[in-house]
């Protein structure tokens, strides 16, 4: 009787099975003649796909400028489109090379200032401006970004611009290049070189530095982004992995698009996927209610296994080494959490915590470095951008800056340091 | 086979002509030594002689446009694989329905008909035929072409965990579906 321990039979018999079933093929019937007819078609296609790009692109952006122009906004967010880049790209083939752009001038220089690990955005004034984690900055076209990361050589952006929705922008030396209509958040993945946005189309787009824009087809009107992760390689499952949650929780539970297909469940029973890191370490919600919420981190890694699981925290974001992770209230007050912490990620016990008294923490979590979790936070009516380490210290990095209690000046952006 | 290395590229001021024309030689010289062997794979992970031949064509009709970026490098054959799994795995993307309901019936028999066959092979061929095709590459860059599991986690895009998850499942399959009087060791025992 055979038993597990009869692997090296079978992979032999198959080694050699696989051997005898092509052992006679030794035919070539394909001439150099033929495979170049054949590039030259997918070489129309490409041109063609890129050319259809344009025209989607440039169909976005007429009527923004037009609106700009004509007076149909007091606002100061003139978008000066430039020539759309749009890349087309065949998920089969690896690694296309993006068309390089002409550079053009200097944008309006806006003084840098300390490196503080995290991107962030100064919004209120004027256009929003893009402080990068070295202390790098730049000014944005606009006065309504709320997301924005450097995809090397281009920022992606994400803004409101009422009565269009939602928008991404690909902007260059403080131009935009590319718009799209999105109905998704930005998804940004953990190294901030790569974005991914479900269109208003429905069309799941990831747009990398070096691989320029792929497309993961479409996704059901009731289905929307969660996180993803990877190189921004889409040839490569690694490359762009998406996770994607229902709008509506009762319609179904989260799922991810990797090796299995487009139905594996990053967890058992996840509705979201709140963040995941690029190893196997997810961190999840998997049941809301009206009182609290529960959740934890799964590691999918082979059969996958709960690492824990709590309904005392919303378990938020993975520190870049996934040791840790960020807690904060497992009910989703409206206004923000009073407090977030930090809990260890391999028992879900609480090392650290910073608490708002009174006020609130305002938008998402980054990590600034493998121990050090970043915040915006409304402190007694006092904007500051926060720091809280495992060992419990905190440092103010950005603030404090009175303002309206619903108007953040700043918000946190971008990928994890590491 | 590895391409040998080439020395560095240097520059193509010179006339289209003569870069189209080297293009086209050394890719002929890669078609001469390698399109058998590609052919092989491709049939392996297709299960079907006419659908290898148009994953081939394909796949080298992708390579031939990224010739001058990826010769240089000691991997196109790699880079060759990975086209072909994912040309694979589209024309089964794009298909799945069909495939799905083909899949109930046990496909015909292959065109390279064995004689020395006690039956454990063409039960073992059927069963890897009913893998989802991301599976079946698994086990055929692993157990065909020997790729170490890291080598094939690298082509396939995936984790070595993944490769290993694949292939133990691959070889459930067969323990659970080849008939138990041809498992390995059966023979030799009787």
């Amino acid at each position: 009787m055979t038993t597990p321990d009869d692997t090296d039979s079978w992979e032999s018999e198959m080694g050699d099975e696989f051997e005898r079933r092509v052992r006679d093929l030794h035919e070539a019937p394909l001439t150099l003649s033929s495979v170049k007819g054949t590039a030259m078609k997918i070489r129309t296609k490409r041109r063609a796909a890129v050319a259809g790009g344009i025209l989607a692109a440039a169909a976005v952006i007429v009527p923004v400028a037009v609106l700009a122009s004509t007076g149909g906004s007091d606002r100061s967010d003139t978008i000066q489109p430039a020539g759309p880049s749009t890349t087309a790209t065949d998920p089969a083939t690896p690694a296309p090379t993006p068309t390089p752009k002409p550079v053009d001038p200097a944008p309006t220089s806006v003084p840098d200032g300390p490196a503080l690990g995290v991107d962030y955005l100064e919004v209120g004034s004027g256009n929003v401006i893009y402080r990068r984690a070295d202390g790098t900055a730049v000014e944005l076209p606009g006065t309504t970004y709320v997301e924005a990361t450097d995809l090397g050589g281009q920022v992606a952006a994400l803004r409101y611009d009422n009565p269009n929705g939602q928008l991404v922008d690909l902007i260059e030396d403080g131009e935009v290049v590319t718009t799209y209509d999105v109905r998704s958040d930005l998804a940004i993945a953990p190294d901030g070189r790569t974005v991914a946005f479900i269109t208003t189309d429905d069309e799941l787009l990831f747009v990398n530095g070096e691989h320029g824009e792929q497309s993961f087809g479409t996704i059901e009107p009731g289905v929307t982004l969660s996180a993803i992760i990877g190189n921004g390689d889409c040839v490569l499952e690694t490359g762009c992995h998406p996770f994607l949650e229902h709008l509506n929780f009762n319609e179904g539970n989260a799922y991810e698009i990797n090796y299995e297909g487009p139905d594996s469940e990053p967890a058992p029973g996840a509705l979201r996927v709140n963040d995941a890191e690029d190893g196997f370490l997810v961190s999840v919600l998997a049941e809301a209610t009206d009182t609290g919420s529960c959740g934890g981190v799964y590691d999918r890694e082979g059969g996958g296994a709960w690492v824990f699981q709590t309904c005392d925290a919303q378990v938020l974001d993975l520190s870049p080494t996934g040791e840790y992770v960020v807690g904060t209230d497992p009910y989703g007050d409206g206004v923000g959490p009073g407090y977030f912490s930090i809990l260890d990620s391999t028992t879900g016990d609480e090392l650290a915590r910073y608490e708002t008294d009174p006020g609130f923490v305002y938008s998402d979590f980054l990590w600034a470095d493998d121990t050090h979790a970043v915040a915006v936070v409304n402190d007694d009516g006092a904007w500051q951008i926060v720091s809280l380490g495992v060992d419990g210290s905190v440092e103010v990095l950005v603030g404090p800056v009175t303002g309206q209690e619903f108007e953040a000046p700043f918000l946190i952006t971008g990928g994890d340091a590491g | 086979m590895q391409l040998h290395r080439r020395p560095p590229a240097t520059s193509e001021t010179g006339a289209m002509g003569t870069t189209t024309g080297r293009r086209d030689e050394e890719f002929t010289a890669y078609l001469h030594a390698r399109q058998p062997s590609l052919l092989r794979t491709a049939y392996l992970l297709t299960g079907d002689r006419h659908q290898a031949e148009d994953v081939l064509q394909t796949s080298l009709a992708k390579l031939y446009l990224a010739w001058d970026k990826v010769r240089d490098r000691d991997s196109v054959d790699a880079y060759v694989r990975r086209i072909m799994v994912n040309e694979n795995n589209s024309l089964w993307r794009r298909g799945w329905k069909k495939r799905e309901h083909a899949t109930e019936v046990v496909p015909e028999g292959a065109p390279h008909h064995d004689t020395y066959d006690d039956g454990r092979g063409a039960a073992l061929w059927d069963v890897v035929r009913t893998l989802p095709p991301k599976a079946r590459a698994v086990v055929v860059l692993r157990y065909y072409e020997q790729l170490s599991e890291a080598e094939t986690a690298d082509v396939l895009g995936i984790s070595v965990g993944t490769v290993k998850s694949q292939c133990s499942r691959a070889i459930g399959a067969l323990r659970e579906r080849v008939p138990a009087d041809l498992h390995p060791g059966r023979g030799e025992d009787s």
